[in-house]
């Protein structure tokens, strides 16, 4: 009944990428490259530099928040709950890898994976009790533990204490950056193309008929959560090496709600519009604090991001790209290759 | 030898005792039914098998080894399945990831071979979506695979949930109410689907039904619940003819 499948083919559906997965990349990949060049050989178009310090500083921010929304919408989008303390694992992330560089001198390559790995830990322990419970209880707990980091961080003097704390090694540049993000993208798309991501959309769907699956339905949310927090803590980690200074007023609830307009405005169940979703906020952002501070409207840039929150409700609740991904992502299905069924 | 094996099963719900001293004896192979008004209790004895709720007393033994206390994904990889009376799809996902989940505890891959997309992760994502695709193809539903469960017609959504419950593998199914909702001519199909799954699947079934054509054509034995209590129990012939269950289904008769 099967026909044969050629070996390019084969070698295809290994990687499960497509030629189109490997343009994708190679753009990807070209872009970041050529971002670099212009940036060490200072290219310009005329009198318009190319990839001046602020065009970079402005990628690697967007790369940083590319990881935190697309790790937020694993638990917010693909398993369907509602956390909004990710802001948290984001300090946990920061001050933890902060503490490996500062106080114990040790180098930044010691400090990246402690910041991911004590965000995972962390998570697990907030996931512990905070699964006992599910919806606007769930975001209670979770916005409970954000406010606790960030109280926690203002009364240790030891890590800088509400003055903020700095001196760290710059270590995070905008490649470093751009391959994280790559490389994280990669893997919570692989994790969303298989088993887990799967579940973690049936106990969206429905809870109860996915337990009747045989669904260990509270495994899988720890392990979706712990997850989204091991990505907020690398994330922690690049910013405060990039920053050089953290203070405690960067991790409250406003910065999660900041990751929430973007994830909604992307769309819930797709890290292209994660992507994206970042992507056309920070741009926006920037480009309104030009226009907005020749009028002398300078504050009203915070009123913009409440504004697209609404008008995407009103008029799009499921965001831009809402469970859907842009074609260079592959389909879900691979349907067997099989003659037309009879009978 | 009986594959499930229920003694004494009650559930309270405050002062309400929905399922009073529930029994029964399921022999492998075989189709029983359970009926009586609404209310009864009998969804509530489905949910107290499948470990949805935790019994107040009694003991639900499947092939001789108890399934109390056991919590409900547990339950279901012992091999038992069921499908619901008010359709419970994964209506946002495609017919085949709904039954794709299914295969979730022996995927035979662990977190880092989903992380990683390794060969043998390849392997095995194939070999399950193959062993789904047949499934479809079984139940008529091959041509459907990429749309999305809440978009099938009513009729092809019972079946791809019968077709999800049997993707779990299992020993035991329970049917709850799989004609609702269901005109004359689907429900002789839907007979037709039940007889050649139980053959096919070589499965024991037990099944909550309100029409009376679909009970007594199909099951073997029937249970009578009212009021949480098991009113009468028997053949289809017995049962159309016991005083307690046309009482309990009609009203008493005034005076009698």
């Amino acid at each position: 009944m099967h026909t044969i499948q050629p070996e390019w083919q084969i070698m295809r559906d290994r990687l499960r990428l497509g030629w189109r997965g490997y343009a994708a990349a190679g753009v990807y990949a070209a872009l970041v490259i050529l971002v670099m060049l212009a940036a060490r050989y200072q290219w310009s178009i005329g009198s318009v530099e190319l990839a001046n310090p602020y065009y970079l500083h402005n990628l690697t921010l967007i790369g940083i928040n590319v990881i935190l929304v697309a790790s937020l919408n694993l638990v917010n989008g693909y398993l369907g709950e509602f956390a909004i303390g990710h802001a948290g694992f984001l300090a946990v992330g920061a001050y933890a890898s902060s503490v490996v560089t500062l106080l114990f001198h040790q180098s930044f390559w010691v400090a990246l994976p402690v910041g991911a790995l004590a965000g995972a830990v962390v998570g697990y322990l907030i996931a512990l009790p905070a699964f006992k419970t599910f919806g606007d209880y769930l975001a209670i707990v979770t916005l409970g533990f954000n406010m606790i980091i960030v109280n926690i961080i203002q009364n240790l003097e030891v890590i800088g204490g509400p003055r903020g704390w700095g001196g760290q090694p710059k270590m995070t540049s905008f490649w470093l950056v751009a391959v994280v993000a790559g490389l994280s993208l990669i893997i919570l798309r692989n994790l969303v193309y298989s088993n887990y991501g799967r579940v973690w959309l049936a106990i969206r769907e429905n809870e109860i008929a996915a337990e009747m699956m045989g669904v260990d339905v509270m495994r899988y949310k720890m392990i979706a959560f712990v997850i989204a927090a091991f990505f907020a803590g690398l994330a922690g980690a690049l910013w405060a090496h990039y920053q050089q200074y953290i203070h405690p007023s960067s991790f409250t609830y406003l910065r999660t709600t900041d990751l929430l307009v973007m994830l909604y405005l992307g769309g819930m169940a797709s890290l292209s519009g994660s992507v994206l979703g970042v992507t056309i906020m920070t741009v926006l952002l920037e480009s309104l604090r030009g226009v907005l501070s020749q009028f002398n409207l300078a504050e009203w840039r915070m009123v913009i991001s409440p504004l697209v929150l609404i008008v995407i409700m009103l008029t799009r609740p499921q965001g831009l790209m809402g469970n859907r991904e842009f074609a260079f992502v592959p389909r879900r299905e691979e349907v067997p290759r099989r003659e037309p069924a009879r009978g | 030898m009986n594959l499930l094996e229920v003694r004494n099963l009650s559930k309270r719900f405050g002062g309400l005792l929905a399922v009073a001293d529930f029994n029964l004896d399921l022999p492998e192979g075989a189709l029983y039914g359970l009926i009586g008004p609404n209310g009864a209790g009998k969804t509530t004895v489905f949910n107290l098998i499948t470990g949805v709720y935790p019994p107040t007393a009694g003991s639900v033994k499947l092939a001789g080894r108890e399934l109390v206390g056991l919590p409900a994904h547990r339950i279901t990889q012992r091999g038992v399945a069921r499908t619901f009376q008010n359709i419970r799809l994964f209506g946002g996902m495609t017919v085949l990831d709904n039954i794709k989940v299914a295969f979730n505890y022996r995927t035979g891959y662990h977190l880092w071979g989903a992380v990683l997309h390794g060969p043998g992760f390849n392997a095995r994502e194939q070999a399950i979506t193959e062993q789904a695709y047949e499934l479809l193809r079984l139940f008529r539903l091959e041509s459907r695979y990429d749309q999305l469960a809440k978009s099938l017609p009513y009729g092809e959504q019972r079946r791809l949930e019968i077709a999800r419950a049997l993707a779990t593998n299992p020993r035991l199914l329970l049917l709850d109410e799989p004609a609702a909702g269901m005109n004359p001519r689907e429900v002789g199909e839907l007979v037709e689907l039940i007889r050649w799954v139980r053959e096919k699947f070589q499965l024991t079934v037990f099944l909550i039904e309100h029409q009376m054509r679909l009970v007594m054509n199909l099951c073997e034995r029937i249970q009578v619940m009212d009021f949480g209590e098991t009113i009468a129990e028997g053949t289809p012939a017995e049962i159309v003819d016991n005083r307690r269950v046309i009482e309990a289904y009609l009203g008493e008769e005034e005076g009698a």
